[in-house]
């Protein structure tokens, strides 16, 4: 028998967010737990700051211009290749329960084979998974869960709030909840009937249809707690948004971020003040500019709740797998695609935005103990703050099976330690933008985090020329207020992180893949 | 509005694949995931694989080679219009045209990505037979 791996993901979450990252609010003792067993990163980055990108990557091991996924809605090529083919080919049964989102949602015709999964009622084989139940926001759409929910409990989807606006096919933005705030609603929906609850339920129940022999891979991915903010109403008095602070990256006040949009690209403001739609991830019809502080608090509790849940729904898939007795072979690796604005910058959502709130991930990889515990490398408790990306997951995964990291994956195993990082000379995670929304617009940026500093450049677009950039200090500046982009201290520094990034970004395939649905 | 027009050789001549491009109910034969079809005078109704009945205004110049429609539900659309243009290039070739404009934008790149799928399997459909 080999070790089992249990890789957990949870969709638009921020570092900050859990109690082993400085969270303060969202009690969150499993995942915290998992942290003081194995390695807590602290500069994990995502290679694109929304969905299908993000994903794509942590299914290949790829980067973003090589597995040609540049923005959501457009599908990962069906012979991609895939982390979880190269487990199955290995002797692993393998699995993803909850969100998949490598192929769009928006699917009438049925063109892609995870909507067809759904409404056919089919578990795969998919993309090297022997089994998938799918799962998304809410009752919507083709997924195992939508069709599920809508057979078993009709009508109880209406809780939900709808995502799309469908008179529009926008994102929503209507108003709900106590404040008014975009992607709220009252859900009524009981807990053991909401998605997190319910993919822990099939997780739970894929690993009890396996033999006591078997080596497994299992992709538990939580659709929460990205947008629509509507977690069981029952479960709601675990965070009372009157006792919540406003973040630190809130505004002070309007004098405040006035200056602070001041130095960034023009396209911050244009968000900010409803003149420019720049991607489909956002309300097109809200204004940033509304938002209100009763509003970020009153999102920022559903969150802390919701991420409670996912914890508590972790702590349920664990204790089953040491109920089975493969607690000590099983490495669990957890973290998310990309994060979110939570009233930074007076901001929700995510989008062209190259700052911590969205580029900050958690992650956490807790090796088997009965590989660790015994060796001299015993990593319980390590922090690595040298950059990692999601790139380096699949080869990972590879790494804990025993199986040789593939030449087409571009990443290379997670250290273990701050050591082991710089002996694999990790000094540098970049990201990228690249958005043609339907109405039009484009933008283009790419960024290199390294040894502090965030630096951004722009290539030209809709509303940028090409000499745009953002440069960040992250040693006196943490919440990326101040842009040194033209400050005269700062421009050799600039010109030598522009010189790694263009050095190590990757060359732009021959041919862009086609954008096939908005998301 | 989004404007989108996507083409295809086929190599076929043109009267041929107009018998199956300008035959209103022959649409399931080439469209992938349209399992039904039903015409009415000019009303058009598709059955999707997905369960989604889409109801279109349908009209047919067979001097011009030209079919158009216009989808008017259940999806939701401000304007659609599309045409679909055999253009005949010597006797055993033809060039397809498939043009569409529609509003809400959001729903362009659904339908871009349906109709690329649609003359792929048109193509390989008459250069079959």
């Amino acid at each position: 028998m080999g070790r089992k791996i249990l890789f957990v993901t949870t969709d638009q979450q921020r570092y900050d967010s859990l109690g082993c990252t400085g969270g303060r609010v969202a009690r969150t003792p499993v995942i915290d737990q998992l942290a003081r067993d194995g390695v807590l990163y602290h500069r994990a980055h995502p290679p694109n700051v929304v969905c299908m990108p993000s994903r794509a990557t942590m299914l290949t091991g790829q980067n973003v211009r090589h597995h040609g996924v540049w923005m959501n809605g457009v599908p990962l090529p069906a012979d991609a290749p895939s982390v979880a083919q190269v487990l199955h080919d290995a002797g692993y049964a393998t699995a993803l329960v909850g969100k998949a989102h490598f192929e769009p949602f928006l699917d009438p015709f049925l063109r892609f084979e995870e909507n067809r999964l759904g409404l056919d009622g089919r578990h795969g084989p998919h993309r090297g998974f022997d089994h998938l139940t799918l799962a998304t926001h809410g009752g919507m759409g083709a997924t195992h869960y939508a069709q599920w929910l809508r057979e078993v409990h009709p009508g109880a989807s209406d809780g939900y709030y709808p995502v799309l606006d469908l008179t529009t096919l926008e994102v929503n933005d209507q108003a709900g909840g106590g404040s008014g705030a975009p992607q709220v609603t009252t859900n009524p929906l009981p807990r053991e009937l909401y998605h997190t609850d319910w993919v822990a339920d099939r997780a739970i129940a894929w690993l009890d249809s396996l033999d006591d022999a078997a080596d497994w891979f299992c992709w538990v991915s939580f659709p929460d707690p990205h947008h629509p903010w509507d977690p069981p109403q029952a479960e709601m008095g675990r965070v009372d948004p009157d006792d919540l602070n406003l973040p630190a990256g809130f505004p002070y006040g309007p004098a405040d971020l006035d200056r602070v949009l001041e130095g960034k690209p023009r396209h911050w403001r244009m968000w900010w003040e409803g003149s420019l739609v720049s991607n489909y991830e956002a309300p097109a019809g809200w204004v940033p500019a509304t938002l209100t502080a009763d509003q970020v608090r009153e999102v920022n509790a559903r969150v802390h709740v919701e991420n409670e849940l996912i914890d508590e729904a972790v702590g349920r898939i664990l204790r089953r797998v040491e109920a089975r007795g493969w607690g000590a072979d099983t490495d669990v690796v957890f973290t998310t695609d990309h994060g979110e604005f939570q009233g930074d910058f007076g901001l929700l959502f995510k989008g062209p935005y190259h700052v911590d709130a969205l580029m900050r991930l958690p992650l956490i990889w807790r090796p088997a103990p009965s590989v660790w515990s015994s060796s001299a490398e015993s990593v319980g408790g390590a922090e690595v703050l040298a950059p990692v990306g999601l790139v380096d997951l699949a080869p990972t995964f590879c790494a804990i099976a025993g199986v040789p990291v593939p030449e087409w994956m571009d990443g290379i195993p997670l250290p273990r330690s701050e050591t082991e990082a710089w002996q694999q000379r990790r000094t540098r995670v970049l990201t990228e933008w690249d958005s043609r929304h339907p109405a039009g617009v484009e933008v283009h940026l790419q960024t290199l985090y390294t040894d502090g500093y965030t630096c951004t450049t722009y290539e030209p677009g809709t509303v940028h020329d090409g000499s745009e950039g953002e440069l960040y200090d992250h040693a006196d500046d943490p919440l990326q207020k101040v842009n040194r982009w033209d400050d005269p201290d700062y421009i050799a520094l600039r010109d030598d992180l522009l010189a790694d990034l263009c050095d190590h970004l990757p060359p732009r395939p021959a041919h862009q893949l086609p954008v096939q649905a908005p998301v | 509005m989004a404007t989108m027009r996507r083409e295809i050789w086929i190599d076929r001549p043109a009267d041929e694949v107009w018998a199956v491009v300008g035959h209103p109910a022959a649409v399931t034969k080439w469209f992938p995931q349209m399992t039904e079809v039903k015409v009415e005078g000019d009303r058009r109704i598709i059955t999707l694989a997905s369960g989604l009945d889409l109801v279109e205004r349908v009209s047919v110049r067979h001097d011009l080679r030209r079919f158009q429609y216009r989808l008017e539900g259940p999806l939701p659309i401000d304007h659609h219009q599309a045409s679909i243009d055999v253009i005949p290039d010597g006797d055993g070739r033809c060039l397809v045209v498939y043009s569409t404009d529609v509003v809400p934008h959001a729903l362009a790149l659904v339908l871009d990505g349906a109709v690329g799928d649609a003359l792929d399997s048109l193509k390989q459909l008459m250069e079959a037979e």
